[in-house]
């Protein structure tokens, strides 16, 4: 059974099985892909927000510092207010290149003074006067940007107020703010293409210690169940301890399924040999009536191994129902009856009368039907070959009792035979284990497995399970089921 | 008017009217100049047309200028080939004859555009570049105005041009490829040898006022300048003069006020006037003619001011929705390339832009002393701002007008 595990899956399976299947490394790879994608995103946005603002606040500075120069030569000339433009203030907005240029001098006394009459003057923010204020509005055909001012004449012959509007078109400004936010991106770029690569290589790097192991495991020989010596990182130390852990177990198993395959045939040569004996005794014996007993004998023999063989067939089966099948709730009180109606006849035969003593409706349990029945026929068939060990003259009764304690269900089964010595008591349920009774062993028929297969079976219920004496000899078997605590009554 | 200006204007057709509002003192001269010029167009009709180049096709202008036909082309296939709207329509303030060889040569290096050639003065071509309707026909607008045609682009009357050639121009010879300088030369002044009193010649502005305060009566009527009311480059030549050196300026224009200063509207009529010897001096004349007649005419000396020279450009633009853009990029990538510029410079026509590496460097004398460009940049737009402009020129008029009033007295 095992062996078919190690054998290899056709490589086609293999292939089509590993192209379905979802790639960590892809999944790790895109998940950053994206996410340095956002990031990279919001960074080119902010660099391109913040060039523009960089750009007009450089630029700004020079329409600011030209119509403050065009503002400081407002003057009066002859009673009249009038502006001589220096040559400086356009020769600074002339190192925006390419910009245009167009103004407007208005003042409260004279209206339109000097500049583009159908420049739009009106200001875009409270005013404020004496302050600069800069805005955008299109003109001419070109968005440009408008810087402008208004104040009170404060020469001492002048009263009212002078306006002065000074716009240039933003080609500087976006060339500034283009150079800027190309400059920004390639480094963004190039900082998010080095964060992929990064990634990629990162993802090579971390999954390494994966394939390491991988490999390890590739290459033992078969057999190889020995726990994984090398020298792994961190994150992977629990998998290789898990690893370790499952081939401990799998060890475990292995040794246990080869212990049991030797003791089986070990238990099967004894009587295999005796059978020869008696089979080889019968051919030479002359007598009919000799050999006819002779021939009896290997009959029984027989029937004794078939017995041990079906025992060893039902344990292996027990074992697979353990660990494969899922439990349910189970009326208890059916497999017992059950066993004890399929005990009766043969026990009766022995000379064994079974008596079950029950008082309850139902004792439900989570469970599974199949092996319990098989635990009360090995506890039954125990009690009854026990029981017979005994003088023929007394009366051999085994009890099968159910009672309800709390939240629990005790079952026990009451023999009224030879006993178990105390040393044994504790021994009974280990596999191929065979008390010396107080009397003789090796008269009774047996494998050794029953009583450990009872327990296996008992544990995997949770439940407790005891061996006592019978007043005044005899064994008694308690087993207690944990109830199933549902919407039904407990008891 | 008090004073006789002289004006010779070529355009008959030229209409100045309309945009001349803001312009209160042009409006007077401009309807003076359409009077003369419509009364020199009666008698000179043949001035009045636009001068017509073309290869092989004999058309009715007068001045139609007739390439042969190139060898294996005859002249009525060029003739058939021929569509009217390859007319390259150019206004320029450039006399014909310093720009002749170049509209030559172009035509016959493209034999399918007839070339159209109109001399104008400079305002009268920035006013009608502002009046689109009376300006339909030009693809080509060049001018030593560079104030006038740097405004013309700065409130977007220009079109954007770019071609190799331009792209070659180093960047203070163009402006938002909008504007392109062909030619750099100096500002000088022109004096007649035989006339000019004193020992020595004078080589800058100082010792020009220092020989006029020598030989004040000498002087008297026999200076002239550019009259900046009617000339778009005298203007700018004379506010880079007074943006250059303001004192200076004051004192010159002190010193022409007080003996009589005449003014001009061109720089030839000042040459000849110096070359007959009513004029012993002419000042801020522009260096290509001087140098051409300087050359041919012993009697005239050209003189390169040592204090400072001022060095004007001169532009080219596609206006606004010109006919012919095509052939006018063609002709400008022409004047621009090593070709025209080589043609400027040994022919003697202009100062090249790009310096041209040829014997011809002494033909045109280049300035000894610092040079001061005018640079072709936003900064121009100073110099014609509305209140700038009508105080100059009335501070202008004044210092020669008031020294003239005083003297009647």
């Amino acid at each position: 059974m095992w062996r078919k595990l190690l054998q290899p899956q056709r490589p086609l399976d293999d292939n089509l099985e590993l192209q379905r299947a979802p790639s960590l490394r892809v999944r790790f790879i895109l998940t950053g892909m994206l996410v340095i994608g956002v990031i990279t995103g919001i960074a080119v946005k902010l660099v391109f927000d913040y060039s523009q603002k960089l750009a007009d606040l450089s630029y700004d500075r020079l329409l600011k510092s030209a119509i403050l120069q065009m503002d400081e030569n407002v003057g009066m000339l002859r009673g009249d207010v009038t502006i001589e433009i220096p040559w400086s203030a356009f020769s600074t907005l002339a190192q925006a290149n390419e910009d245009r240029i167009f103004y407007k001098v208005e003042s409260s006394s004279k209206g339109f003074m000097t500049g583009y009459p159908d420049l739009n003057s009106a200001p875009e923010f409270p005013i404020e006067l004496g302050q600069v204020q800069f805005f955008n509005r299109e003109y001419a055909g070109e968005m440009t940007r408008f810087a402008w001012m208004k104040r009170y004449l404060t020469e001492p012959d002048a009263s009212g107020t002078v306006t002065i509007a000074l716009a240039q078109t933003r080609i500087s400004r976006e060339e500034m703010s283009a150079a800027i936010t190309q400059r920004a991106v390639q480094v963004v770029l190039v900082i998010a293409l080095v964060a992929i690569a990064l990634i990629v290589f990162g993802s090579q790097l971390v999954l390494r210690p994966l394939h390491r192991i991988e490999r390890n495991l590739e290459e033992r020989l078969a057999g190889d169940l020995t726990p994984i010596s090398m020298r792994t990182p961190k994150e992977t130390h629990h998998l290789k301890v898990a690893i370790n852990h499952f081939m401990e177990r799998l060890k475990t198993n292995l040794e246990q399924l080869e212990n049991y395959t030797a003791d089986a045939a070990h238990q099967l040569r004894t009587p295999i040999a005796s059978l020869k004996a008696l089979a080889e005794n019968a051919r030479d014996i002359r007598s009919p009536s000799e050999q006819h007993d002779a021939l009896n004998n290997i009959i029984h023999q027989c029937e004794s191994l078939s017995e041990t063989v079906n025992l060893l067939l039902n344990q292996a089966v027990v074992s697979h129902r353990l660990q494969t099948h899922q439990m349910g709730i189970v009326n208890l009180l059916e497999p017992i009856s059950q066993s004890c109606r399929a005990q009766a006849v043969s026990a009766l035969r022995k000379g064994v009368h079974l008596s079950f003593e029950n008082e309850l409706e139902s004792a439900l349990i989570i469970g599974d039907e199949f092996t319990l029945h098989q635990l009360m026929q090995n506890l039954i068939e125990n009690a009854v070959r026990y029981s017979t060990l005994v003088q023929p003259d007394e009366r051999l009764e085994v009890i099968i009792r159910v009672e309800s304690l709390l939240g629990t269900y005790r079952v026990s089964v009451i023999d009224h035979g030879v006993g178990i010595a105390d040393e044994d008591k504790e021994k009974v349920f280990e596999r191929f284990y065979r008390g010396n009774t107080k009397n003789q062993s090796y008269q009774i028929t047996g494998t050794g497995v029953g009583l450990a297969m009872v327990k296996d079976i008992a544990d995997h219920h949770h439940a407790n399970i005891t061996v006592n004496d019978t007043v005044p000899n005899g064994t008694t078997v308690c087993i207690e089921f944990p109830a199933y605590l549902g919407n039904y009554e407990v008891g | 008017m008090a004073r006789q200006t002289v004006i010779r204007n070529k355009d008959a057709q030229s209409n100045l009217i309309k945009h001349t509002k803001r312009y209160m003192e042009l409006i007077l001269l401009s309807v003076f100049g359409f009077l003369v010029s419509g009364i020199l167009a009666l008698f000179q009709p043949l001035h009045a047309a636009p001068v017509y180049f073309s290869n092989g096709i004999n058309e009715e202008e007068p001045y139609a200028f007739h390439e042969p036909p190139t060898s294996g082309r005859s002249g009525i296939e060029t003739a058939l080939e021929v569509s009217p709207e390859r007319t390259l329509h150019i206004q320029s303030t450039l006399d014909i004859e310093s720009f002749e060889p170049l509209l030559k040569e172009f035509v016959k290096r493209n034999p399918d555009v007839k070339v159209a050639y109109e001399d104008i003065n400079t305002l009268e071509l920035y006013q009608n570049l502002l009046d689109e309707k009376a300006n339909s026909n030009a693809s080509l607008i060049i001018s030593s105005a560079m104030d006038l045609q740097l405004k013309l682009v700065n409130d977007g009357y220009a079109e954007r041009y770019s071609s190799f050639e331009t792209d070659k121009l180093p960047s203070y010879a163009k402006w938002r490829n909008q504007i392109f300088a062909f030619s750099k030369e100096p500002v000088v002044m022109v004096i007649n040898r035989a006339h000019y009193p004193g020992a020595t010649f004078p080589d800058d502005r100082e010792s020009l006022l220092a020989s006029i305060r020598l030989n004040d009566t000498a002087f008297k009527g026999k200076i002239g300048t550019y009259d900046i009311r009617t000339s778009g480059v005298g203007y700018l030549l004379a506010s880079q003069d007074a943006r250059q050196a303001d004192t200076m300026w004051g004192r010159l224009i002190e010193a022409f006020g007080s003996h009589d200063v005449k003014s001009y509207c061109c720089t030839g009529d000042m040459i000849d006037d110096v070359a007959e010897g009513s004029l012993i001096v002419a000042y801020n004349l522009l260096g290509s003619y001087a140098a051409q007649r300087v050359e041919k005419d012993p009697r005239l000396m050209m003189v390169l001011p040592k204090d400072y020279t001022l060095m004007l450009m001169r532009t080219a633009l596609i206006p606004k929705g010109a006919k012919n853009y095509e052939d006018a990029g063609r002709f400008l990538d022409f004047i621009l390339s090593k070709d025209g510029q080589e043609i400027m410079s040994l022919k003697k026509l202009l100062y090249p832009i790009s310096s041209v590496k040829t014997d011809s460097q002494k033909v045109f004398a280049m300035p000894l002393g610092p040079t001061r460009v005018i640079e072709l940049d936003q900064q121009l737009l100073v110099g014609r701002d509305l209140i700038k402009q009508q105080r100059f020129i009335e501070g202008w008029r004044s210092a020669l007008e008031i020294k003239k009033e005083s003297k009647n007295e």
